[in-house]
């Protein structure tokens, strides 16, 4: 597959022509790393599927709009990052719950989850990740299975490097201090 | 795995997996989702108001002329252009040359007024003129 540039791809996705060329080129490249990210917050198969879908519908509506002041790819996963915290909220018990203490109910998805693939050991580490703070667990994720940059990572989640390393440092306390007691 | 209280020797492979194909379904569920976005788009650009303006523009030209045929008497008109015609034609008739009439004529016509004025020349019986 040739290679281009977000450029490029802006360029073509602006012309009438190329438009769906340019946006299929965006989704071979990163529709698996926004599914997986999705998926590592959801937990369920068919819920990252319907949020990854609508993903990519969002990126073809608004990529038009799009200025180039990140990078594609930062600003895709910002919008499934947006997306999958939109899910979440929508798919709470109580309107007044917090995001925070939807865990419960991933925990509950990830033992019932048809599609992990884990031994003991990852399903125990995949629920010590759920019982962190949302921003905390997106932190952990980004850094740790996708050893993204911590300015990347600030981009998206739109808080400072220095929060983000804070963030990062008390999440691993707090999974590796699970991990002891259970 | 070796069981681990420690985040970094843990293998970081993906647990998580996906039914066989997933991916290039998933490919085609996006872009036929798409299509239809853009079928949807295209169907919201003619409700812009650069379309809706030229549209109810020529609805109310249509309207306008649908009550001016439906308000229309012909016989007006009609009377009208007969009495133009009408007064045309006398005017014509009175200031015509005959001569020039002739030349109009088919040439047996033309004849048959020749043959006619000689029979009233030499006091032919006018019964006989008819027949």
């Amino acid at each position: 597959m040739k290679k281009y540039t977000d450029h490029d791809l802006l360029i073509m996705f602006k012309s009438i022509e190329k438009k769906n060329y340019a946006f299929n080129y965006i989704i071979n490249l990163y529709q698996e790393r926004i599914y997986w990210h999705i998926r590592k917050i959801l937990i369920s198969h068919e819920d990252s599927n319907d949020v990854t879908q609508n993903t990519f519908i969002k990126v073809f509506e608004n990529l038009i709009k799009f200025k180039g002041e990140s990078k594609i790819y930062t600003w895709i996963y910002k919008i499934a990052t947006n997306e999958s915290l939109s899910f979440l909220k929508k798919n709470r018990k109580y309107f007044f719950e917090s995001i925070d203490n939807v865990s419960s109910s991933l925990i509950t998805n990830l033992t019932s989850e048809n599609y992990f693939d884990g031994n003991e050991g990852e399903k125990k580490l995949q629920k010590a990740i759920l019982t962190l703070p949302i921003k905390q667990r997106l932190t952990f994720n980004m850094k740790y299975f996708d050893n993204m940059k911590y300015k990347q990572i600030s981009q998206i989640l739109g808080t400072s490097v220095g929060a983000l390393k804070a963030n990062y440092h008390h999440a691993k306390n707090k999974i590796q201090k699970y991990l002891k007691e259970n | 795995m070796k069981q681990t209280n420690n985040i970094e020797q843990f293998d970081k492979k993906q647990s998580f997996i996906v039914p066989e194909n997933y991916f290039s379904k998933l490919k085609s569920d996006i872009q036929f989702k798409t299509e239809n976005l853009e079928s949807k788009i295209g169907f919201k650009n003619y409700l812009s108001i650069k379309t809706i303006v030229p549209v109810l523009a020529s609805v109310f030209l249509l309207l306008i002329t649908f009550n001016y045929v439906k308000t229309f008497d012909p016989k007006s008109d009609n009377v009208l252009s007969e009495e133009i015609y009408t007064e045309f034609v006398e005017f014509e008739i009175e200031n015509i040359d005959e001569e020039y009439l002739f030349e109009f004529l088919p040439d047996e016509e033309y004849a048959f007024s020749d043959e006619i004025e000689y029979l009233i020349d030499n006091n032919t019986d006018y019964d006989l003129i008819i027949k």
